[in-house]
């Protein structure tokens, strides 16, 4: 299944590129993410927790960074990940680019993701997913807009916990957030220290 | 298909279920209520609470009564409780309709309308009637009670405004005035089936033209919600096909419809527009 | 970890040890030993497994046993009067109501509980109460036949 949805980010394309490559910034937007391996530059291992409702998974997968064009800002990623308890998959493909909107830079990003087992057949969540991902995403943007103007108001201070309150990680898709997880670690890589 | 190891609790009292909540909420506990959801869920082990709080126990939950302009509606009032009209008028005639739709008769007795809300499935006959009406969630926890706005509650799929912690003791719908029309139309493959789409719309009729209505879409977006812009559009006008079918396109081109391997975005948005008009003119007859 | 919990099934109490987790058809085929009640999905969808909980039709693979507790359980089995067969199960035999007999017992209590609180259903409403159960062999006409059959009989006997 295929679907798009677009991010705001308060600051000009340049910069907004360097941020996503914040890595402990953009951690702390993510709740409930962790990196469990960096097995080489392009290929990051990790878990994610996620929920819809009543099921609960903790997702442990991989991502892969199949292209990045720095010179155009974007890049594809491949991030497949499976629950431990066998109750399915699900296989990714993320798309995306910057491009300036104004004085700040719009994400956009396309998906393609596949799910397979248990979660395909009965979940009834292939339905949900774009819209739980929109969700995400927006609540990505939120936490990212927050800090980049708490950190406006205070350039010296170095990168704060999340400010925002600690919203537990509900109806957050398993594809988005592994998604997400692997777009933020493949920045990390390409960060230019 | 049996489901995993829990640790069972069943309390007494509503002060009791919330502190046992408060306690397994954050080591996944979860509420059993009528359980025509979760259990499926967790036959299938897609969702593995380790605690269940059974409420059907507690005294005092399943009121079911007219007060202040309200209908309350007890954590444990069945689905069934609404064949027979709860209130007088058009509220009571309506859930009556609505309530047919819901699954099939057997789930209809032991399901409760205060789980469905809790449980918020896009497809939830009954989240669409709190969204459209404007219902009023009391959420009670070891905190005390508070009072949750449709327009604050519901936040995606499965999703609501609910802590982990809280119980959806009571929900609140106003009372319709007397003079209130409703039009409620659903579409789904097969009688039982999860609605693919729903619409209801509630309006007065004064001197020969619309005031004061509601329309609200469900199933078609991760949340159920009323849709303002066509809305306006009926206010002080009379009602005829041309309004309704004004209205229907603007909600058509207001929803930003779910997709998946069923049904694409374009057949949700088109059913949105269809069943809007339908309901409008259910209402209007 | 289990429990004890006493089940009345069909009149007669069953003091049974049960995991919370046991389903309620689950305890009425195996701790109690009524295996008339049957499983088909055990996830709430076809119906198999109909019981009469106080005089409503539940599903009983939607139920935990413990739940059950100081409840009224009706099953399949207790649907005859000794050797004496039910009107419904009569029709069923005479208007052809069941092919391998999976889903009829769930079928049965369904109508059963149905007829007694409302004799007079439409056939419209008949139709949407039998809908609620799947069978894979009859394609249902016999069965609403047979409930339809039952109806008249049990009325003219009240």
């Amino acid at each position: 299944m295929e679907f798009d949805n677009t991010l705001e980010v308060p600051l000009p394309p340049d910069e907004a590129w360097k941020v996503l490559l914040d890595i402990q910034r953009i951690a702390t937007c993510i709740p409930g993410a962790e990196l469990t391996e960096v097995v080489d530059a392009q290929t990051y291992k990790g878990r994610v927790a996620v929920r819809i409702g009543p099921v609960a998974m903790s997702l442990v997968g991989q991502a892969r960074l199949e292209e990045i064009d720095s010179a155009n800002r974007k890049a594809r990623v491949k991030a497949q990940g499976a629950d431990p308890k066998g109750r399915g998959s699900a296989d990714s493909v993320i798309e995306f680019r910057l491009e300036p909107a104004g004085t700040g830079t719009r994400v956009l990003i396309h998906s393609d993701v596949k799910l397979a087992g248990l979660i395909a057949q009965y979940g009834r969540g292939s339905g949900m997913i774009e819209s739980v991902a929109s969700q995400l995403i927006a609540q990505f943007g939120s936490a990212l807009k927050a800090q980049i103007e708490q950190s406006r108001s205070r350039p010296a201070a170095a990168p704060e916990a999340n400010p925002l309150p600690a919203k537990p990680v509900s109806g957050l898709t398993l594809i988005a957030r592994a998604l997400w997880d692997s777009i933020v670690r493949l920045f990390r890589k390409q960060s230019p220290k | 298909m049996k489901p995993a190891v829990f640790e069972y609790h069943a309390p007494k009292t509503v002060e009791a279920a919330v502190a046992v909540l408060a306690e397994v909420a954050p080591r996944e506990g979860r509420v059993l209520a009528g359980g025509q959801s979760l259990v499926p869920a967790m036959a299938l082990r897609l969702a593995l609470p380790a605690h269940l709080v059974d409420i059907n126990g507690v005294k005092g939950l399943d009121r079911l009564v007219v007060e202040a302009g309200e209908l309350a509606i007890g954590a444990c009032v069945r689905h069934a409780a609404f064949h027979r009209p709860a209130a007088e008028g058009p509220l009571g005639a309506l859930l009556a309709h609505v309530v047919r739709h819901i699954a099939h008769y057997p789930i209809r007795t032991r399901g409760t309308f205060c789980g469905s809300l809790a449980h918020a499935d896009p497809a939830s006959e009954w989240c669409l009637v709190a969204a459209t009406l404007g219902a009023r969630m009391m959420a009670r926890s070891v905190r005390g009670t508070r009072a949750i706005a449709a327009a604050d509650y519901f936040q995606g799929p499965m999703t609501t405004a609910l802590a982990p912690d809280e119980l959806l003791a009571e929900v609140r719908l106003p009372i319709l005035s007397p003079d209130s029309r409703f039009g409620f139309c659903e579409f789904s493959r097969r009688a039982g089936d999860f609605a693919i789409a729903m619409a209801l719309s509630t309006f007065r009729i004064r001197h020969g033209v619309m005031t004061g209505a509601r329309i609200g879409v469900g199933g078609v977006e991760g949340s159920p919600r009323r849709i303002g812009a066509a809305e306006s559009m009926l206010e002080g006008q009379r009602p005829s096909g041309e309004v309704f079918r004004a209205a229907a396109d603007r909600v058509a081109g207001s929803v930003e419809p779910l997709e998946d391997a069923r049904y694409s975005a374009g057949y949700r948005r088109d059913l949105a527009r269809v069943l809007t008009r339908r309901a409008l003119e259910i209402a209007a007859a | 970890m289990k429990v004890g919990v006493t089940l009345n099934i069909n009149g007669k109490d069953h003091a049974v040890q049960v995991e919370p987790r046991r389903t309620l058809a689950d305890a009425i085929r195996e701790e109690c030993g009524q295996t008339g009640t049957h499983l088909g999905c055990e996830h709430g969808v076809c119906g198999a497994c109909t019981i009469l909980l106080d005089g409503e039709p539940v599903r009983s693979c939607l139920m935990f046993a413990v739940q059950a507790a100081g409840r009224r359980i009706r099953t399949v089995e207790g649907l005859a009067d000794g050797e004496k067969l039910h009107p419904l199960q009569r029709a069923f035999i005479e208007h052809h109501g069941l092919q391998c007999g999976y889903c009829t017992p769930g079928f049965l209590m369904l109508a059963a509980g149905t007829l007694e609180r409302n004799p007079d259903i439409s056939d419209a409403e008949l139709l949407e109460v039998l809908s609620s159960n799947l069978c894979r062999c009859t394609g249902y006409k016999n069965i609403v036949t047979s409930v339809r059959a039952a109806a008249a009989e049990m009325k003219a006997h009240r």
